[in-house]
């Protein structure tokens, strides 16, 4: 006599066979919409780093008006893909050394600078600190700060 | 008639200093206008540059001259300290 349970029994195996074979179904998780003080608590960071993780687009949010929501899932989703970039080994000398560099370059923009600079190595013209600065040049530039504010207040 | 030549008013660091000085308090009185000022502070500004990039090269090249714009006491405790 024919059994019912073994024609169940090979369906239910085919199912199995299906089920393995089929591609993996990634079930969406539901949105869970939260504010920024509440994505800073759960990412335990500061609310200006939250702003600037927004406008480097490291995070993904939206905007409901005028005030901006984050989807949880998606944030974490976002931030696990995200490729961690390796930082550079600079050491504290070198970092610096190029601030400072920078620093008085930008003081000193000026053509007679820029032709000395072309006869002189940048490094070594760049080596005065400000213990070599004379006092007076220090007042100087005071006073002319002085000046300047009293020209911004009476404008 | 030739007009008398004027000694100028600015000719070392400390001069310099005390120019900027008596500036700063004509402007608060009124007695400079703004644009004066703003003149007068750039023309400060260039000058204390210049005399920086000159001490910086002097420095560099390690030429003993002493800089007219620094008064001798400091030229020397420089030169001391280059």
């Amino acid at each position: 006599m024919h059994n019912p349970f073994d024609a169940i029994l090979a369906e239910i195996n085919e199912l199995k066979v299906l089920i393995k074979a089929a591609p993996s179904i990634q079930v969406a998780s539901p949105p869970e919409i939260i504010n920024t003080d509440e994505l800073c608590k759960r990412l335990s960071l500061s609310e200006p780093t939250i702003i600037m993780m927004r406008k480097r687009k490291q995070i993904p949010f939206f905007k409901a008006g005028s005030s901006v929501r984050y989807n949880w899932p998606s944030v974490i989703d976002h931030l696990e893909r995200c490729p961690i970039k390796p930082r550079q080994c600079v050491s504290k000398e070198q970092d610096y050394q190029k601030k400072y560099t920078r620093k008085k370059i930008d003081s000193l923009s000026d053509s007679y600078v820029l032709d000395k600079m072309k006869q002189v190595d940048l490094k070594n013209i760049l080596s005065l600190k400000r213990k070599d600065i004379p006092k007076e040049i220090i007042e100087a530039k005071r006073q002319n700060l002085f000046i300047k504010r009293e020209i911004k207040k009476q404008k | 008639m030739k007009a008398p030549e004027r000694k100028p008013e600015v000719v070392d660091a400390i001069s310099l200093n005390k120019y900027l000085n008596g500036i700063v308090t004509q402007i608060k009185t009124k007695e400079v206008s703004i644009e004066q000022a703003d003149a007068i502070s750039k023309v400060a500004d260039k000058i204390i540059k210049l005399n920086l990039v000159r001490l910086m090269y002097s420095k560099h090249k390690g030429q003993e001259n002493e800089i007219d714009f620094f008064t001798n006491e400091e030229n020397k405790i420089l030169m001391n300290k280059g």
